[in-house]
């Protein structure tokens, strides 16, 4: 097998991948990679595979073929902890908060990854806190969050753990379009410093706003790749959304 | 909502220290045994209490097995001690190191099963050591258990005529198990173990090594368990697999932890207080060969606090609510 | 240097179901292990066999109750063993005021604990479905503890027996022995959990159990209303685990701490058949009674129950869905 020659500026590759189930292919021979410092989108209507991506990323799933390789390293034998440590971050779609713990404990558990003294791991944390707009409600315990906040919080959480990728599972369900902005805005910055992020969403509005880029899947497989322009025109994209009757069971 | 918690009154913050000079001075100005006798239970269910609780309050694994660990130091020690001569400060050595291994390989097995399985394994486990117990009954006496006979007071082996050098023996213990736990409490693994008992998912999506993690809790769990049994064999003089190993300790050492608090420093500190007392009571009411009395106020306790303040009570207390950190 | 004096006797908790049964007295041989396994004539072979089976039909009662709370409720019952030790001392009383046999004082024992189980869950199971694991494994497990030691005080620790008629009669086919009181014991739990398995797929309110089991939000949208079939569940499910305890009077010993065995037994069977699965939890009681059996037979007396561990430990590690599949453990 040819050495892959993977370019300074890619820093994941999905090589070829496919994942089974049972009987069911939820990922197959899927291949694309994500630049460092990009936003990449990854859509497609449900069940088209997108959070089994997510999941043989960050280890949840391990692959029946292909190769994952972040910064030139294949990942996928990896634990998702090991994945982590690694620099790769996830939220999740249905957040998951450590609701007997304040926010700021929240992000403190993330932040201590990278630094066993919890003087410095708090100081971190306070300052993501403040980024995130969530300094208000640092002393307030996760359950009693609302779900703009709860949000805020998982994207928080990740951050703590810096992160060189950040992989983002549907974070504008349920927000109001202000909201949205928002996020957006705060996306961009983080973009800018650097971070890489691969972003999974359904609010279309969102997506294309943000992506520098868009990975298009559907049952599985991927059908198209592009700028969100590109996207928006392609035949094939348009069929695979309206053309469904109802959504498939994830 | 967000107010950060608030300083002490300077009322609270003395009378732990008043509360100190007075257990440390209690023997010398109570010479009764009987209340010292009662002290030293406390102090032993207290600690052991403490060190299910890094377990099994702080990672919220339950186990309901734990007093195999508490044979595992019982048993060398009183075996060194019967046919070697070998004085318990140096026989417990052998049974923390058995206890850790075992806790090891235990926790490797069991730690990746959801909730009820996991308790159930740990259940098995402790059934497992007590019928290895009454099995190899040629090396341990099987169901006629281990006795130490007493021979005169002795530094060597640690036997004392009176209650006193063993009521300070086992409040050292007993705060080792509290430092233990105060450290672990504000460390990054007492952050870790929070998070993992708080959701799984979302500790290991912040890098934690769930079960690395969750097996370093136990191992420190099992070491300080076997010392305890170890004392056990100092002051109790005899040992059998019912005793050491059955589930009516184990149930009693996770009881003292759950009634009085899970997963906080003092929680198990309060459940000790609140059941040995009330053992002695129950002894008392209905005498002491009905030792199933105690056990059902035990159970219903239990059930009030599973259902009405699952906390435990030393939420009830006040500060109490405060043991937890929450940041 | 002091001897550590060995046993004569051995007390009869040690021993796993199968064998603490009464008229097995004292044991004279050594328990080392042995791990050469001794001769392996096919007659002895047969009969452990058969012993393992008729012993694990009971287990199937017991397990089949177990699993059913489970599938329905998503509750494990770390209380079940001892309500086959009130079935046991139900019956014990039964027969000791009215000199009424086992087999027909299990008729009695059934329904009344059905009630009694459906009252035990309206007023406390119910409220912890729902609640994090911990909360119903404490609760279950301080339950067991107070019905355990209710006994203990009304009853003594004392090991009683109920002597029936036809308690030594054995009935041999061929070089087979089979024990009367086994085989009746036998026969009557596989009924119930023949009849129990029909009632889940032949009738209405057994549907409407499978239905809350395998898809509770469907269920209520069809009218099926979750708590009354909770409450069926885990009154079924605690009255054939008392009616295994009726049978097996004859043969075992009543005593307050006999739940406790029977507990691990049958989370044992559970796994292994796969949590919420019927059938599976039939064949894996039949299946542990038999490997109880054999490792008593040929390994050493009291180490039966480690047979059965090691099962479990390996089922655990190795398929955790049990045998059959369908069960989720992680």
């Amino acid at each position: 097998m040819a050495a892959k020659e993977t370019s300074d500026r890619e820093i994941l590759e999905f090589s070829q991948v496919t994942k089974v189930f049972g009987g069911l292919t939820a990922v197959d021979r899927v291949s694309f990679s994500v630049r460092k410092g990009e936003i990449l989108g990854l859509i497609g209507p449900n069940g088209a595979g997108k959070s089994t991506v997510v999941g043989l990323v960050m280890g949840v799933h391990k692959p029946n073929s292909g190769e994952i390789l972040f910064n030139g390293e294949n990942v996928v034998n990896l634990k998702p902890h090991q994945v982590v440590e690694r620099g790769i971050c996830r939220t999740f779609q249905v957040e998951k908060p450590l609701l007997n713990m304040t926010v700021t404990g929240n992000v403190l558990v993330g932040a201590l990854l990278r630094t066993p003294d919890r003087g410095e791991a708090l100081e971190r944390s306070r300052e993501i806190i403040e980024r995130v707009h969530l300094g208000r409600v640092g002393h307030v315990l996760a359950r009693n969050l609302t779900v703009q906040d709860r949000k805020r919080l998982e994207l928080a959480r990740s951050l703590a753990t810096q992160p060189s990728m950040l992989l983002l599972d549907e974070v504008m369900a349920g927000l109001t379009p202000r909201e949205i902005d928002q996020s957006l805005d705060l996306l961009r910055k983080l973009r800018d410093e650097g971070l890489t992020i691969l972003i999974i969403e359904h609010v279309m509005r969102a997506i294309m706003n943000i992506s520098d880029r868009i990975v298009v899947l559907d049952y599985g497989k991927k059908i198209a790749e592009g700028s969100p322009q590109d996207i928006a025109q392609n035949p094939a994209v348009v069929e695979a959304y309206l053309g469904k009757k109802g959504a498939r069971d994830g | 909502m967000g107010t950060p918690p608030q300083e002490p009154s300077s009322g609270t913050r003395y009378a732990p220290w008043i509360l100190l000079v007075v257990i440390l001075a209690f023997p010398l100005l109570f010479p009764s045994r009987y209340f010292q006798r009662t002290l030293i239970n406390i102090f032993f269910f207290a600690a052991l209490g403490c060190a299910w609780n890094i377990i099994g309050g702080y990672a919220g694994q339950l186990s309901l097995g734990h007093a195999g660990f508490v044979a595992m130091g019982a048993y060398p020690t009183a075996l060194l001690l019967l046919f070697y001569n070998v004085p318990p400060w140096v026989g417990f050595l052998p049974g923390i190191v058995i206890a850790v291994g075992v806790a090891f390989l235990l926790g490797h097995l069991v730690f990746g099963l959801r909730g009820p399985y996991l308790a159930l394994s740990t259940l098995a486990f402790g059934e497992i050591v007590r019928i290895l117990l009454l099995h190899f009954r040629d090396q341990t006496g099987g169901s006629l258990g281990v006795t130490i006979p007493f021979k005169g007071t002795s530094l060597w082996k640690l036997q004392f005529a009176s209650e006193q050098p063993y009521y300070y023996i086992c409040l050292v213990l007993l705060g080792v198990c509290l430092y233990v736990t105060y450290r672990v409490h504000g460390s990054r693994m007492g952050y870790y173990l929070q998070a993992i008992k708080e959701n799984q998912d979302a500790a290991e999506n912040l890098g934690i090594n769930l079960a690395a993690c969750k097996v370093k809790a136990l191992m420190i769990s099992a070491a300080l368990t076997a010392i305890l049994g170890a004392f056990y064999v100092s002051y109790f003089y005899y040992i059998d697999p019912d005793s050491v190993a059955g589930s009516d300790l184990s149930i009693k050492i996770l009881l003292v932890a759950i009634i009085g608090g899970v997963g906080t420093v003092w929680g198990p500190v309060v459940g000790a207080c609140i059941l040995v007392p009330l053992t002695e009571i129950s002894n008392y009411l209905f005498g002491s060969g009905r030792a199933g009395a105690s056990l059902i106020i035990y159970a219903i306790i239990l059930m009030i606090v599973v259902l009405f303040s699952p906390r435990g009570l030393i939420t009830l207390l006040p500060g109490g609510a405060r043991s937890y950190r929450s940041e | 240097m002091e001897s550590v004096i060995p046993s004569a006797a051995k007390r009869p908790e040690s021993l796993p179901p199968l064998l603490a049964r009464e008229g097995h007295g004292t044991t004279d041989s050594s328990c080392r292990i042995s791990l050469g396994l001794k001769e392996m004539d096919a007659e002895i072979v047969l009969q452990a066999i058969v012993n393992g089976l008729m012993v694990g039909g009971v287990y199937a009662l017991i397990a089949v109750g177990l699993t059913l709370i489970f599938g329905v409720m998503n509750v494990v019952n770390f209380a079940h063993g001892e309500f086959v030790m009130l079935g046991m001392v139900m019956t014990y009383l039964l027969h000791l005021f009215f000199g009424m046999d086992p087999g027909v004082s299990i008729l009695l024992v059934i329904p009344v604990m059905l009630g009694v189980g459906a009252l035990i869950q309206k007023g406390l199971i119910s409220r912890v479905i729902g609640q994090p694991d911990e909360a119903q494994i404490l609760l279950t497990l301080g339950l067991s503890v107070l019905l355990t030691n209710i006994a203990l005080l009304f009853m003594g620790p004392d090991y009683r027996s109920v002597k029936t008629a036809y308690k030594l009669s054995v009935w041999a086919v061929g070089p087979i022995l089979f024990s009367v009181p086994r085989l009746l014991a036998f026969v009557l739990a596989m009924a119930f959990s023949g009849t129990l398995w029909l009632f889940l797929t032949k009738t209405d309110l057994g549907k409407g159990l499978r239905a809350v089991a395998e898809k509770p939000e469907v269920a209520v949208l069809m009218g099926i209303n979750p708590q009354r079939m909770h409450m069926l569940a885990f009154g079924i499910g605690i009255s054939l685990a008392a009616g295994a305890g009726s049978v097996l009077t004859p043969f075992f010993y009543t005593f307050p701490s006999v739940g406790g065995l029977f507990v691990l037994i049958a989370f044992v069977v559970v796994v292994l058949g796969g949590m919420g699965n019927i059938p599976g939890a039939i064949i894996g009681a039949l299946a542990i009674g038999v490997t109880e059996s054999l490792t008593s037979q040929f390994v050493a007396l009291d180490l039966a129950m480690l047979g059965v561990f090691i099962i479990f430990v390996l089922v655990l590690v190795f398929k955790p869905s049990g045998i059959l599949g369908k069960g989720k453990v992680y």
